[in-house]
């Protein structure tokens, strides 16, 4: 009985990381590079914040600027809140198409490399 | 009449003393740096992203170059682009923000001028990777080199100076 308790635990520790491992990938295939259906992919430079608004423009590498809406729900990465975006920045934006409006889902900041 | 001179005689010193300033300015040079120097080669590290100043270096690299070419020297010039400098050497107005369209035109006139004077101009394919920009998309006087910091340690290990412009 004192030797199945360890064997137990390791059992239980061993799943719950395989849990943590398909959760952070079932979360990271969500947010695929790429258009879906339900969710549009854009990457770019921003070219205007309107923090009274809630809203960035992003400018995709070949194409004109699209106004990106953002909510309590829009899900940041590398900045808190939307008064850390800056001019210039690379972002990545998954948004969907509400009444006209492009709703951002999740926007992530790419970080600023050198090289 | 007294003060007609005198008004005439110190805008006369006035002119004298700048033109004296101005001629001493003109009068400088590299003698010293450059005694018994008759090559040079140079290697252009350039990763800053802001056009203007972008467009600034660019005229100051030319000016550089001219200036040690009538100093007797016999010049060769590698250009290297890394970072946020990447995307004003691509075609067209492709990767830039509107407002700094016209200033990418002027890089990319830059970079047609160098590259028929025989300047290499390099990019690093690692940089081009990580802002996402496909080789493809660049100019085709630009040549991709894998890695540009083996580029400055190759080319220093060659004896090239490097200037950084970042």
């Amino acid at each position: 009985m004192k030797q199945r308790v360890p064997l137990l635990a390791f059992l239980l520790l061993l799943g719950a990381l395989f849990l943590f491992g398909a959760t952070s990938l079932a979360a990271e295939a969500m947010y695929e590079e790429v258009s879906t259906e339900d969710m549009l992919y854009l990457r770019g430079l921003i070219s205007k914040v309107d923090t009274d608004k809630m809203q960035i423009s992003v400018r995709p590498p070949k194409g004109k600027r699209i106004r990106i809406t953002i909510d309590p729900d829009t899900l940041l990465e590398g900045v808190s809140q939307i008064d850390e975006f800056e001019k210039e920045q690379q972002v990545k934006v998954w948004y969907s198409i509400d009444n006209d409006t492009n709703r951002a889902i999740k926007i992530k900041k790419m970080m600023e490399l050198g090289c | 009449m007294r003060y007609l001179f005198q008004n005439v005689m110190m805008v006369l010193a006035i002119l004298v003393t700048c033109s004296i300033s101005f001629s001493s300015q003109t009068s400088f040079d590299n003698h010293l740096s450059l005694n018994g120097v008759t090559k040079a080669y140079v290697y252009f590290d350039i990763s800053l992203k802001e056009d203007e100043l972008l467009v600034f270096r660019m005229n100051l690299l030319d000016r550089t170059i001219r200036e040690m070419n009538e100093s007797g020297l016999e010049v060769t010039a590698v250009i290297g682009f890394r970072g946020g400098a990447s995307r004003f050497i691509t075609k067209d107005d492709h990767y830039v923000l509107e407002e700094e369209v016209e200033n990418k035109k002027k890089i990319q006139d830059w970079i047609k001028r160098f590259s028929s004077q025989g300047i290499t101009i390099e990019q690093c394919a690692i940089a081009a990777e990580i802002n996402d920009i496909p080789v493809d998309d660049f100019l085709s006087e630009v040549k991709i080199v894998g890695n540009g910091y083996i580029s400055l340690v190759g080319y220093q290990a060659q004896g090239y100076s490097v200037v950084p412009m970042d």
